[in-house]
C-alpha cells in the first residue's frame, strides 16, 4: 500500500467510534485508491477535510471541504468546540462530537450524493456494500482501502 | 459496486482491510471545481494592500465627514429656526476630498496591475475548467 499524502495540519484523533466500531490510532477511514474522501482531525475544534472524484474513473479528485473552509456554495461546515456538522442539500454528510482525550464519535457519515458508497448510523459502516459492525481497528494507516481497479 | 458484499462483526484488526468497488456516480450536484494552484507569491500579490487604496479609503472618508458635519450643523441650524450656512472652506475641502479620491481610484500602481492581471489568470482557469456534468448514474444503493 502506498503512504498516503496527509496535510500537514492534520493531527487524527487518538480513539474514533463510527458505526459501534472502534479505531485507535488509525489516520484515515477508507482509502478509495490513492485517495482519501473524508478526514477528521482534532485541535481547538474538530477539523474536517473532504474530496471526492471528479467523474466515474475516479482518476480525478477535487477538495471540497479544506480544514473546514468550504469550497463549493451548497456545502456548509458548522465547527462548534465539541461538534462539527457538514451539511450538504441532501441533508447531514457528517455529525460528529468531540470526547474527551483525542476520542471522537462519529454520528452520521454519508458520502452516496459525491458517488462513493460508504455511510454511516449507529449501528454499522457501511462500505462499498460492506457493512462493519462491532470490529477493532489499530495502529494502521487506513481502515479501509478501497480497490476500484482490482 | 462490489461483486461480493458481506457482514464484518467483531473482528480485531491491526492492518487495513482491502475491499473491492467502485465510485457509483459521479456528483450529481456537488461538482467540484479543478482547483487552481495558488503560488505562494500569486497569494502575496492577491493579498498585497496598496498604497493607492489606503490614500483612496482615508480621502474619501475624511470628505464624507465633511458632508455628515455640515448636514449636521444645517439639521442644527433648521431646528433653531435659523437659515442654514456654508463656509466656503467646507465647500473646497469637499471638492478637494472628491477629486483626491477620485485620483487615487483611478490612478494604479504596480501592485494593482499585478493584481489585476492575476485575477485575470484565474478567471481563465475557471472559465477553461467548468465543472462537467456527464455520466450520471443514480445511486444503485439508496439507504
Amino acid at each position: 500500500m502506498t503512504p498516503f499524502d496527509f496535510p500537514p495540519q492534520y493531527e487524527p484523533f487518538t480513539k474514533v467510534r463510527i458505526g459501534s466500531n472502534i479505531l485507535e490510532n488509525v489516520k484515515a477511514l477508507v482509502a478509495v485508491g490513492d485517495n482519501i474522501p473524508l478526514l477528521i482531525g482534532n485541535g481547538t475544534t474538530p477539523r474536517v477535510w473532504l474530496s471526492i472524484p471528479a467523474d466515474k474513473t475516479g482518476s480525478r479528485w477535487h477538495p471540497l471541504v479544506k480544514d473546514n473552509f468550504s469550497s463549493h456554495p451548497d456545502i456548509k461546515v458548522e465547527v462548534r468546540s465539541k461538534t462539527i456538522v457538514v451539511r450538504a442539500l441532501h441533508g447531514i454528510v457528517l455529525s460528529a462530537i468531540r470526547g474527551v482525550e483525542s476520542s471522537l464519535v462519529v454520528q452520521r457519515l454519508d458520502l452516496r450524493p459525491f458517488g462513493l458508497n460508504i455511510y454511516s448510523d449507529e449501528n454499522a459502516l457501511h462500505v462499498m456494500g460492506n457493512t462493519l459492525t462491532k470490529n477493532e481497528f489499530r495502529n494502521m494507516s487506513v481502515v479501509v482501502a478501497v480497490g476500484t481497479d482490482a | 459496486m462490489a461483486e461480493q458484499t458481506r457482514v464484518i462483526e467483531g473482528g480485531r484488526f491491526d492492518s487495513p482491510l482491502v475491499l473491492r468497488g467502485e465510485i457509483d456516480a459521479e456528483p450529481e450536484r456537488y461538482i467540484a471545481e479543478k482547483p487552481y494552484e495558488l503560488t505562494k507569491f500569486e497569494f502575496t500579490v492577491l493579498r498585497r494592500s496598496t498604497a493607492f487604496a489606503f490614500w483612496f479609503t482615508l480621502a474619501a472618508g475624511a470628505t464624507a465627514g465633511v458632508v455628515i458635519s455640515i448636514a449636521g450643523k444645517a439639521l442644527s441650524a433648521l431646528l433653531d429656526k435659523k437659515t442654514p450656512t456654508v463656509e466656503s472652506w467646507e465647500l473646497w475641502a469637499i471638492g478637494a476630498g472628491v477629486i483626491a479620491s477620485l485620483l487615487f481610484k483611478l490612478v494604479r500602481s504596480d501592485d494593482d496591475r499585478s493584481r489585476a492581471e492575476l485575477e485575470v489568470v484565474i478567471d481563465g482557469h475557471f472559465t477553461t475548467n467548468r465543472p462537467r456534468r456527464v455520466h450520471l448514474t443514480p445511486n444503485s444503493d439508496p439507504k
